[in-house]
């Protein structure tokens, strides 16, 4: 019986190992029985092909995406769900296509109100006529093999005038992104404590405050709310574009009945046009009212990584999420990376 | 009747309350996530509402753009999504898989009330299940349940009953259970419709089963078709490959599980004798180049795509079978790609020439079909 045994891991392991050696012999038949990865990796470069087609065919528009949109994004969903599809060739040139797209249309100027690109993760770039701002602004993946290639994701980081960091987590905050801009003579504001010193125009702030920067130059405002994420501090960037329109980027918000107690009153003082919350942040709708904006864009879909699947909040999570908030009767924005939306007041 | 003290009933109430108490966690679990959406710590709850959304959003996809032989962006979404959540392992727990193949199952039982005026039209159902329905019958091949020993199948009975009842008789090309189901062979004996199988499937159950296939061209004659069984091999079993010749609409090849390099000599030739208009084969075959210019059919239509009791690797996907089609290139016969559920009709040109003797007509309320001076029902029965 141990001998039968043997012999049967032997034969087991002798078959794992001509699956991962040897070459598929009816790969040019598109036959890949025996052969899971390859099968896969196939499968995934044609359906984000498909994907990438649908999404440039309906692009980003107020409210419950169009069907095709929708199934273009709830298929982008189940294939970033699948852990096999990790850190693949289809996945890398997926982002990177919709990336350059980003890249090359941040050379189309505004002419009036708020162009807003989605990056990875949480980050985004707000574009008005006379500034291109960027937040929470990161290639994503790890150092050794990002998701953004460096010369994507310094070219994108080129064409911006600032950029404001909402708390020191790696999905949020990228310090040689942050020395690019310094390095071109533009200012970073970060959270307290964070990069202290590294540049002098990397600028955390002195105190975790209500804060109010002025970038005459850029003809813009950065009002800094104090948020945390439990006891991190978290910037919630509101960003006043004069006369073009006026952002919040709440980074990773969460929690804090004390903060919540600020957050409830924050359309008194600004008048807030987009509001971009992290999706999966708790009291999602209280925080939304406590804004008061007129447009919603959610931030932080599908952060790959260290999140298992059950965390890598999905898409169609975010359309039931404001479906749940219909009583609202705010319009939203389901946007994902590469894309843009021209917002006008 | 012996008397039961309180200490019998303490492990029945123990089992009761074991089996109760998960049963009620679950409940409030999946209200909990309507109310939230937050799945942190359920992956296999979340998947469950992914495939809940993807679904429904795919099938009004398939809807929408329905087979051609030239499918544009749209139904290629709907069919590489479609890949995806079929080559999810975890499939068997997706009440939404289930809901999904038997809402596609519904629109065809639907369309099949829909007259066919002229050719034929053909259903795609689950594996190389096929429905061929012409002005004048309908004829099922290889309709099987799915699900293989799961306790679960994949179509419901309902579904099969229903198949049984609009269908004027049942084809099986060869024994392999992907082929041949005797739940759907039973269906159609009882409501009274010929089955004709493989020599030595099941002998129990009537009159109505009708053995056939030998080693040379078996002919059979059938109201309103002729079947010539033709004696092919799924490697050294039996395997029927079915020619159909409907008569004026048109003439279909199944090719059941055929798989054998020796019966290429003579599935090479068969152009010469048979006139195919639409060959019906599984998509995988290494030799589908020799198999599809053996027929040479005006169209081409594969089968077992997505075969959901094999492994994920053995699943054939939409894409994997359009690239291989498409890589036919000595062959320059147009391939439609169907889903589980849809259908295509067609249309020879002379069958053209009966759909333009063919009307729709009223008598009391009810459609008929009045065709040179005979009326049918839409389901091609002559009623006059």
């Amino acid at each position: 019986m141990r001998t039968f045994t043997t012999l049967l891991l032997l034969a087991v392991a002798a078959f794992a190992t001509a699956q991962t050696s040897e070459a598929n012999p009816y790969a040019d038949k598109y036959i890949y029985q025996g052969y899971l990865k390859d099968y896969k990796l196939g499968q995934a470069a044609e359906a984000y092909s498909a994907i990438d087609t649908m999404l440039q065919t309906y692009i980003p528009e107020q409210n419950q995406p169009a069907m095709p949109r929708e199934l273009a994004l709830v298929s982008l969903d189940q294939l970033l769900h699948d852990t096999d599809n990790d850190a693949t060739a289809p996945f890398y040139n997926f982002i990177n296509t919709r990336m350059k797209r980003v890249l090359k249309d941040l050379d189309r100027p505004v002419s009036e109100g708020l162009r807003i690109y989605k990056l990875y993760n949480d980050g985004f770039i707000i574009k008005s006529k006379k500034a291109t701002v960027a937040i929470d602004l990161i290639p994503g993946g790890p150092d050794n093999k990002p998701f953004i290639t460096d010369s994507v994701i310094y070219g994108i980081a080129g064409k911006c005038d600032a950029l404001f960091i909402s708390h020191w987590h790696p999905d949020h905050a990228n310090l040689n992104i942050a020395k690019s801009f310094a390095a071109r003579g533009k200012r970073v504001i970060a959270p307290k404590d964070l990069w202290v010193g590294a540049d002098p125009l990397i600028q955390p702030l002195d105190e975790h405050k209500e804060t109010h920067i002025e970038f005459a130059d850029l003809d813009l405002t950065l009002h800094v709310l104090p948020g945390h994420q439990g006891d991190i501090y978290n910037n919630i960037n509101v960003v006043e574009f004069h006369g073009a329109g006026t952002v919040a980027q709440t980074g990773d918000q969460w929690g804090r009945e004390d903060d919540l107690a600020w957050i409830d009153h924050v359309h008194e003082k600004y008048d807030i046009d987009v509001f971009m919350p992290n999706c999966w942040m708790d009291q999602l709708q209280r925080a939304i009212e406590g804004f008061g904006p007129k447009l919603i864009i959610t931030g932080h879909e599908n952060e790959l990584g260290e999140h298992s699947i059950d965390h890598r909040e999905a898409y169609w999570i975010t359309i039931k999420k404001m479906e749940l908030m219909a009583e609202l009767e705010l319009p939203y924005v389901l946007m994902t990376w590469g894309e843009w939306y021209d917002y006008k007041k | 009747m012996k008397k039961l003290s309180l200490l019998h009933y303490i492990p029945v109430c123990l089992l009761a309350a074991a089996t109760a108490l998960p049963a009620a966690a679950q409940q409030r679990r999946v209200s909990s996530y309507e109310k939230d959406y937050i799945f942190w710590g359920s992956p296999d709850a979340y998947l469950n509402y992914q495939a809940k959304t993807g679904f429904p959003l795919i099938d009004q996809m398939l809807q929408a753009y329905p087979p051609t032989a030239t499918p544009d962006k749209h139904r290629q979404m709907a069919l590489v999504s479609l890949d995806q959540f079929l080559h999810d392992e975890g499939y068997t727990r997706r009440e939404a898989f289930y809901t999904f193949v038997n809402s596609r199952m519904a629109h065809l039982l639907e369309d099949m009330n829909r007259p066919v005026l002229s050719g034929v039209r053909i259903y795609k159902l689950y594996n190389s299940g096929f429905i061929l329905k012409t002005l004048k019958n309908t004829i099922a091949i290889d309709i099987v349940q799915g699900g293989g020993s799961s306790s679960k199948g994949i179509v419901s009975d309902s579904v099969i009953y229903e198949i049984a009842y609009k269908c004027d008789a049942l084809i099986i090309t060869n024994t392999d259970e992907r082929h041949a189901s005797r739940k759907a062979a039973k269906a159609f004996a009882e409501a009274g419709k010929k089955v004709i199988l493989p020599k030595g499937l099941w002998t129990n159950l009537g009159e109505a089963l009708q053995p056939a296939g030998a080693d040379t061209v078996q002919t059979i004659e059938l109201d309103a078709m002729t079947l010539h069984i033709l004696p092919g091999h799924n490697g050294s079993n039996r395997n029927n490959i079915c020619i159909m010749d409907l008569k004026g609409c048109g003439i279909v090849a199944h090719t059941g599980a055929q798989d054998n390099a020796a019966d290429l000599t003579w599935i090479e030739h068969l152009h010469e004798q048979y006139k195919t208009d639409i060959l019906l084969t599984k998509s995988q075959n290494l030799d589908l180049e020799s198999i599809v210019s053996g027929f040479r059919p005006r169209v081409l239509i594969t089968a077992n795509e997505n075969e959901m009791e094999r492994s994920v690797d053995m699943r054939e996907a939409y894409w994997t079978t359009q690239k291989r089609v498409n890589s036919l290139t000595a062959i320059d016969i147009p391939n439609i790609i169907m889903a589980w559920g849809e259908a295509y009709d067609y249309a020879d040109t002379e069958s053209e020439n009966i759909s333009s003797s063919a009307s729709k007509v009223m008598i009391d309320g009810v459609l008929y079909i009045e065709r040179k001076g005979a009326v049918y029902t839409p389901s091609g029965v002559k009623v006059k």
